[in-house]
Formats: C-alpha cells, sequence, structure tokens
C-alpha cells in the first residue's frame, strides 16, 4: 500500500540512451518492476532506476499512459481460466494515445511487457489483435511487412491439412 | 506551324519531367494520406511482428479466434514453427477456440493437434472433382474430407459417378462392413440436391468406392479363411465405435459450423437494415453512409464480433460521418462540374478546329480564341455555375456562333493593325496598296519570347501573318488564364533573304503573295555554307537564321533535279512513329555539308564540280567508298556530326539525305 509521503516522493528512470526522466512515485509504479526495484533500493532518493531495454522516446510514451492512468486501481491478479473469452474493446483516450506508427507501437507493447505494465500491454495487445482480426495471410504479411519465406513446394504443402494432422 | 504540332503530339508517348513530378507527388500525397489517417496500420519497413517474445504473442492471439492464429501461422516459416511445433503453444489454439462469440469451437478428437484440427476445420483447397479453388473454408463433407466447389450440383454428381458409392440400401448381412466405413449424408451437403439419390426428405448415405471395394475385398478373404459374419462383426467393434465417435463429432462440428454462420447471417441483416433506417432518417444513401470511413469501420468491427449495431454505437461517431458525407458530397458535386466543364471545353476544341478549316483568314491560337470574349464568358460562368443542366449551354451556345464571327473579325483587325505597325506601316496606307503587306513573301516575323528556344529545337522560327496569330509560345502554360504573352519582331534575316531571292527571279516585293512563290517550287543555293545545301523557299527562310548574312544563288534545276532531297525527312525521323523509330537506326543518312565538290544535274546524276566527272545514281555507292564526303551515318550520328563538324544546333532537312530507300 502506498502512504502519502510515497505520492510525493519523485523517482528517476534512466532510459537506453542516457536520458533521465523524474516522475512521481505514483506514476512510476504503475510498471511492476520499478515499483519491485524502488522496494528493494528503499529510500534512497537519489539512484536513479536503469531502464537499459526502453530509449527515451518510448519512455516518454510510455510515460504519458502512466499519467493518465495514475489513478486507476490495481489491476486484479491474473486469472488462469483459460475459458475466459477477451474483449476487444479500448476506451476513447486508449484509442487515441495508441494510434502511433506500427514501429512505435511494438515499441510500446515491448516496453509495456518489460516494465511489466498489464493494462498498458493489453491496450496495445488488442490494437494488434484488431488488426489482425478477419485477415487472411497474404493481408497479415502485408501489413506487418512479414517476408513470405515459404517455397511455392512448401505453401501448397502447408495447405493439406494432412500434414499438419496424422488423425483417423 | 504544323511541324511543331506533330512534335507536340508525340510527347505523350514519353515520360516528361512534368509527367515524373507529378507522379512522385501523387505517391507522396497517397503516402501523406495513409499516413494521415492515423491507424496504426502504416507499414512499417521492419517486420516487428514476427520478432515479438512469445509470452506476447500469445497474449495477442489470446484476442483472436482460431482461424486468426492459423492465418498468423501461415505467414512465415517462423511464425509456423512456433506455432505448430512446439506443444507448449497448444495453449494458444486452445484459448483461441473459446474465442468465437456465438459459441466455443468444439474440442478435437483425441488424434487431432489443435493445430491440425484448426486446419481441417477452416482451410480452404480445391474442388475435389473439378479442382477449381474453393474460396469458402471448411469442408463441404467434414467426415469424407469432400471440398466441392459453386458449381455443387455438377461436381457431386461427377464425384459420386467416378469415386462414390451409395451406401444406403445395401444389405449389411451381405456387406456388414458398411457399419465401420466412414460415410457422409447427401442432405448434409446441399439442400439443392436432396433427393437426387433417393426420395426427397431422406438422408443418403454414401462413401468412397475405393474405401468400400477394399473393404469387401478384405471381408471376402476372411469370408475364405472360415471367419463367420458373427466373429467378423466381433473383430470390428472397435472401428464401428470409432466410427461412430468420429461421426458424432462431425455432427458438432457442422452444427457449430452452421450456428455461426447463421448468427452472421442475423447480425449482417440486421446491421444491414439498421444502416438503412439511420441513413434513411439522416437523408443519405444505405451505400453513400456505408462508405463512409467511419462507419463502415464500426460496421465491420461489429460483424467480426457478430454484435448488433446500436443507436449509442452510431451516436458517438455521427459527427464524423456527418463530415465524411459532406465532404463526399462536395467532392461529387465538384467533380459533377468539372465534368460538364471537361465537356464543355471538348466541345469548344471541336468548334475551334472547325474555325480553323473553315477560315480563309488568319485565326487565333486556340488560348487566344479562348480569350474570346464569348468563349471566356461561357468557361467562366461554367466554372463557377452551381447548374449543371445542359440546357443552359443550348441557351448560350444559340447566339454563340454569331457573336463568335463578330469577335473573330474585331480580333482581325486588331491584329492587322498590329502586325502593319511592325513593318512600319499604317491600316489606310496598306488599303492604297496593291497586295496586302501581310500577304507579301517577304513579310516575316517571328516571336521574340520563344525564338531562342524554337531555334534549338525543330520548330519553325520564321513565320507568315497566318502563322504568328496561330501561333503560341514554346512551353507556355496551359492555364487559360495565364497565356503567355506574345512578342513578335519583324523577321529580319528572313525578309532580307527572300528579298534578294526576288531579285534573283527578278520580280517586285510589293507584287509577290507567298503563294505564288510557293507554286514555282524554287531552289536555291546556300553560299555561306560550305556544303552543297540546297533549300526551297520555306527552308531559306529557316535556314537564314544560322547566318549573319546568307547568301544565297539560284539553282537552275529546281527541286526536282535533287533527287535525294526529302522535305519533311527530319520530322518523320523525330517523331518517335514505328516508321520513324526504325529508320533512325539505320546507317543510311549523308551529310550535305560535307558534299562541297558534288553538285545535281537534270536526271539525278551527280557531278564533280572540281573534275567535271560525271557519276551516275547507280554508281553512287562505289564512289561513296572513294569519296570521303559520302560517309553515312544512323540520325543520330548525323546529328551529332552536323554539330560538331559544322556547328548546327538543329538538324533540318537541307542538312542531310537518305543515301539508300
Amino acid at each position: 500500500m502506498s502512504t502519502t509521503e510515497d505520492k510525493t516522493r519523485k523517482v528517476k528512470l534512466v532510459t537506453s540512451d542516457n536520458e533521465e526522466f523524474e516522475v512521481d512515485w505514483e506514476v512510476a509504479t504503475r510498471s511492476v518492476l520499478i515499483k519491485h526495484m524502488l522496494e528493494d533500493i528503499g529510500e534512497s532518493e537519489e539512484q536513479a532506476i536503469p531502464l537499459p531495454n526502453v530509449t527515451a522516446n518510448v519512455l516518454k510514451k510510455v510515460l504519458e499512459w502512466c499519467e493518465h492512468h495514475r489513478k486507476d486501481p490495481e489491476p486484479a491478479p491474473e486469472s488462469s481460466d483459460d475459458n475466459r473469452k477477451r474483449t476487444l474493446e479500448i476506451g476513447d483516450w486508449d484509442a487515441k494515445f495508441i494510434q502511433v506508427d506500427q514501429e512505435m507501437l511494438f515499441e510500446i507493447i515491448l516496453a509495456a511487457n518489460y516494465l511489466d505494465i498489464k493494462a498498458l500491454l493489453d491496450v496495445g495487445c488488442k490494437t494488434v489483435a484488431n488488426m489482425i482480426k478477419g485477415k487472411q495471410p497474404e493481408e497479415i504479411r502485408k501489413m506487418f511487412n512479414i517476408v513470405n519465406d515459404f517455397t511455392p513446394e512448401e505453401e501448397a504443402q502447408i495447405k493439406k491439412e494432412n500434414e499438419w494432422a496424422e488423425d483417423r | 506551324m504544323s511541324n511543331s504540332n506533330a512534335h507536340h503530339k508525340l510527347r505523350p508517348s514519353k515520360i516528361t519531367w512534368r509527367e515524373k513530378r507529378r507522379r512522385t507527388k501523387d505517391v507522396r500525397r497517397k503516402r501523406a494520406k495513409k499516413s494521415s489517417s492515423g491507424e496504426p496500420t502504416v507499414v512499417s519497413r521492419r517486420d516487428l511482428f514476427s520478432k515479438l517474445p512469445l509470452e506476447v504473442l500469445s497474449e495477442i492471439l489470446s484476442m483472436v479466434t482460431t482461424e486468426e492464429v492459423l492465418a498468423v501461422a501461415r505467414c512465415c516459416k517462423h511464425l509456423c514453427h512456433t506455432l505448430l511445433n512446439f506443444p507448449y503453444t497448444e495453449f494458444i489454439w486452445r484459448r483461441a477456440r473459446k474465442n468465437y462469440i456465438h459459441n466455443p469451437l468444439p474440442d478435437p478428437l483425441p488424434n487431432f493437434t489443435e493445430a491440425s484440427y484448426a486446419s481441417f476445420v477452416f482451410d480452404m483447397g480445391n474442388c475435389d472433382f473439378c479442382g477449381k479453388e474453393v474460396v469458402k473454408s471448411g469442408y463441404t463433407c467434414l467426415s469424407l474430407r469432400l471440398r466441392f466447389c459453386d458449381n455443387k450440383e455438377k461436381c457431386l454428381d461427377g464425384w459420386m459417378e467416378s469415386y462414390g458409392q451409395i451406401t444406403v440400401k445395401i444389405d449389411r448381412d451381405e456387406h456388414p462392413y458398411v457399419d465401420w466405413i466412414m460415410t457422409s449424408r447427401l442432405k448434409t451437403i446441399y439442400g439443392l440436391i436432396e433427393g437426387s439419390y433417393g426420395s426427397p426428405g431422406h438422408l443418403q448415405s454414401f462413401c468412397r468406392a475405393s474405401e468400400f471395394k477394399k473393404l469387401e475385398a478384405e471381408y471376402q478373404d476372411a469370408k475364405a479363411s472360415g471367419v463367420t459374419l458373427e466373429e467378423y462383426r466381433r473383430m470390428h467393434q472397435f472401428h464401428v465405435r470409432k466410427i461412430n465417435c468420429i461421426e458424432r463429432h462431425m455432427w458438432k462440428i457442422r452444427n457449430w459450423m452452421s450456428d455461426k454462420s447463421s448468427s452472421l447471417a442475423f447480425v449482417k441483416t440486421t446491421n444491414s437494415e439498421f444502416t438503412d433506417s439511420l441513413a434513411r432518417k439522416s437523408g443519405w444513401g444505405f451505400i453513400q453512409l456505408l462508405s463512409t470511413k467511419t462507419y463502415r469501420s464500426l460496421y465491420e468491427k461489429k460483424k467480426n464480433r457478430l454484435q448488433l449495431i446500436t443507436r449509442e454505437d452510431f451516436e458517438s461517431v455521427q459527427s464524423t460521418v456527418q463530415s465524411e458525407i459532406e465532404q463526399r458530397w462536395d467532392r461529387e458535386e465538384r467533380q459533377g462540374r468539372e465534368h460538364i466543364y471537361s465537356k464543355l471545353r471538348f466541345s469548344l476544341d471541336g468548334l475551334y478546329k472547325e474555325v480553323c478549316s473553315e477560315s480563309n483568314t488568319p485565326v487565333p491560337s486556340l488560348a487566344t480564341f479562348y480569350q474570346l470574349p464569348p468563349i471566356s464568358e461561357l468557361l467562366a460562368f461554367y466554372k463557377t455555375s452551381e447548374e449543371t443542366d445542359d440546357n443552359i449551354r443550348k441557351v448560350m451556345a444559340a447566339n454563340l456562333e454569331s457573336r463568335l464571327k463578330q469577335d473573330l473579325s474585331v480580333w482581325l483587325d486588331d491584329e492587322t493593325e498590329k502586325f502593319l505597325r511592325l513593318m512600319g506601316l499604317r491600316k489606310e496606307q496598306a488599303g492604297e496598296m496593291g497586295l496586302d503587306p501581310l500577304k507579301r513573301v517577304t513579310a516575316r516575323f517571328n516571336c521574340s519570347n520563344c525564338f531562342d528556344v524554337r531555334l534549338k529545337t525543330p520548330e519553325d522560327v520564321s513565320l507568315d501573318f497566318a502563322q504568328a496569330c496561330r501561333h503560341e509560345c514554346k512551353g507556355a502554360s496551359k492555364d487559360l488564364s495565364k497565356v503567355a504573352s506574345r512578342k513578335f519582331v519583324l523577321d529580319e534575316k528572313a525578309s532580307r533573304v527572300t528579298k534578294s531571292l526576288i531579285r534573283l527571279l527578278n520580280l517586285s516585293e510589293c507584287d509577290t503573295a507567298l503563294s505564288a512563290l510557293n507554286e514555282l517550287k524554287i531552289c536555291v543555293r546556300c553560299e555561306t555554307c560550305s556544303g552543297a545545301v540546297l533549300l526551297n523557299l520555306k527552308a531559306m527562310q529557316e535556314h537564314c537564321h544560322r547566318h549573319e548574312q546568307m547568301k544565297i544563288s539560284l539553282y537552275p534545276e529546281g527541286l526536282d533535279a535533287v533527287p535525294d532531297s526529302h522535305w519533311g525527312l527530319r520530322d518523320v525521323l523525330v517523331r518517335n512513329g514505328r516508321k520513324g523509330s526504325k529508320l533512325r537506326k539505320q546507317r543510311i543518312f549523308a551529310c550535305r555539308h560535307c558534299q562541297p565538290s558534288i553538285i545535281y544535274t537534270h536526271g539525278g546524276e551527280l557531278k564533280d564540280e572540281v573534275h567535271g566527272n560525271q557519276v551516275s545514281v547507280e554508281n553512287r555507292r562505289q564512289t561513296k567508298t572513294k569519296n570521303r564526303s559520302l560517309k553515312v551515318f544512323d540520325f543520330d550520328g548525323v546529328q551529332s556530326h552536323l554539330k560538331s563538324s559544322h556547328g548546327v544546333p538543329s538538324i533540318a532537312d537541307e542538312d542531310f539525305y537518305q543515301v539508300e530507300h
């Protein structure tokens, strides 16, 4: 549980390109990774937290999201239920926030995964899932610039369902 | 003038720098349009998707259905390998099966892997009879793994005849293996062909004939070795259970598929009806509303999620949709006006051509024609008018011809006065002279605006009055409001050389009209040029611009005495037509400037001026090897030669000739 003192505390974050960000404790701790690191280093305010997997422009975007969602309740512990249906709805603000170019979108997803920000990862993944929805392989390849490295023979082969199934 | 027009006509076949710039702009505009849409769908240079860590990939795929996981797996070898070959990715497929809105996809039978099950249910393939590609996913007949194309009845009939075996009325004691053979039922395939193999409404079981024959042979063997019917049935109890289990499962999948398609059909119909009612209430068309980007995306999203569009959904995007529709209306209206305007331009171009062909007097250039009051008023009206009714054009065009006639005559008076002034005369003075001074052969003009540019090209620079009236500056803007102002001056050089020709012919300048001199078919030789450069009247008036003081002598034999003269050959060669481009590459052209010693006599014979030898045309090729001046080139070669050796900036007919035909 966060105390009043925690809420006024500032946290320093250093990106892979050596840029330093000073943010509110409440904003920084939207990331479970940073939260745990802060718990580990204790009261030492001056110590900056290195984030070697995140660049400054991505962190800026991630912190923008954290700032907007600073008052959000803590996410519920993950359910292991495989039967849950996942909705692809994204809130209006999040939908606008995630309207970035594809490269930034994937960078945000990777950063959210690394920083362990479940809700942001969810927004990113939903956006990508929405992009995939109802698409054929060729459309997906074109959209994400995936090179089709199957030979025509391999492609014909994988279209035969029996290649994948020994069934019967 | 005709030469320049011909030259202009061949331009569109080449890609000009303007065209290149326009295409580049188009590409940039398209890219900008894509990027400004704001969606994160802009194609990235790097493939970041297939490099995502498995935990992120699985998170993404946990939100989509089996069909989409299957599509992702088919994208590249890496994704295929990740999603198919590792048992720990089975959970992705399992979860994807639950993500169907209407009902989860039934569990697979134990003999299927999750991926092979997905492939079995959703893959597309070819028709099992005609081989045509079937776009619809999944099998037509699951248990027998058969796919039929849209030509359902024909292909199924054909398949049944060639490879099928009806199993309904078969005696089970005669053929006990029918109980454990994989069958399918006709009614389950198509309602359409129900009854083709029995009475309507009756389920017609069938199997693969090959399998039937195999089991039959097996049974006959067993019977021959003393196995009784009871024993044989007992031996195959497991197979009966297995077949029953598979058939039950196939029913489940079939029901799931039909539920899915009926849910989709319901959602599509309901959403279409709702869209139609929305469009009607707002005064839009159904297609208009559906083709807006925002509403289309909402419609597709709802369809994919099997959800109905609600009024709240629409209200959240209403203002955007409204502005998109208004933009579309504006665009359509603008396009309509532009279409009418361009139609009008087309008919006015036709009118101009008519005026040109019918008129005996000089006519203005197209750009000037468009600036004449009745035409410019008509165009201005159509450019700004909201009215698109063709009747207005008819009303306006009613007195167009008479007004045009009047204005053309006013325009001609103005032009005559302007050009007479250039010649140092007044209109009243001109009236007193016998031959109209502007019709004299010495009345030559050039446009100082584009003189230098034209001099380097095959365009004519020396113009008579009629040509000057129709002249449009080279490179002038097509925008009618920016018609380049022409600046005419008297063509002193052409006038001077023509005067000396008249003197040589003992004619009077005041009485000699251009047309009269043209009829004489006179031929002159340029004495200033080093070679045997022979010219007709038109060529002489162009050629004189190459020299400060051009000297000429009359060539008494006339034009007909020059056998290789080919007036207009240059134009044929510079045109990129089939004939021209074929000729250009042939080494058949020689330079006239390199033949100082040769003149022509009647009968097409060459005479060596120095030695007085007669050289027959037939023997000219032999002479060529002896005479350095008869070096032959292809057309590009002769142009380069003329430029480098004789300083000729732009090739003309008098500079070269064709050695062979």
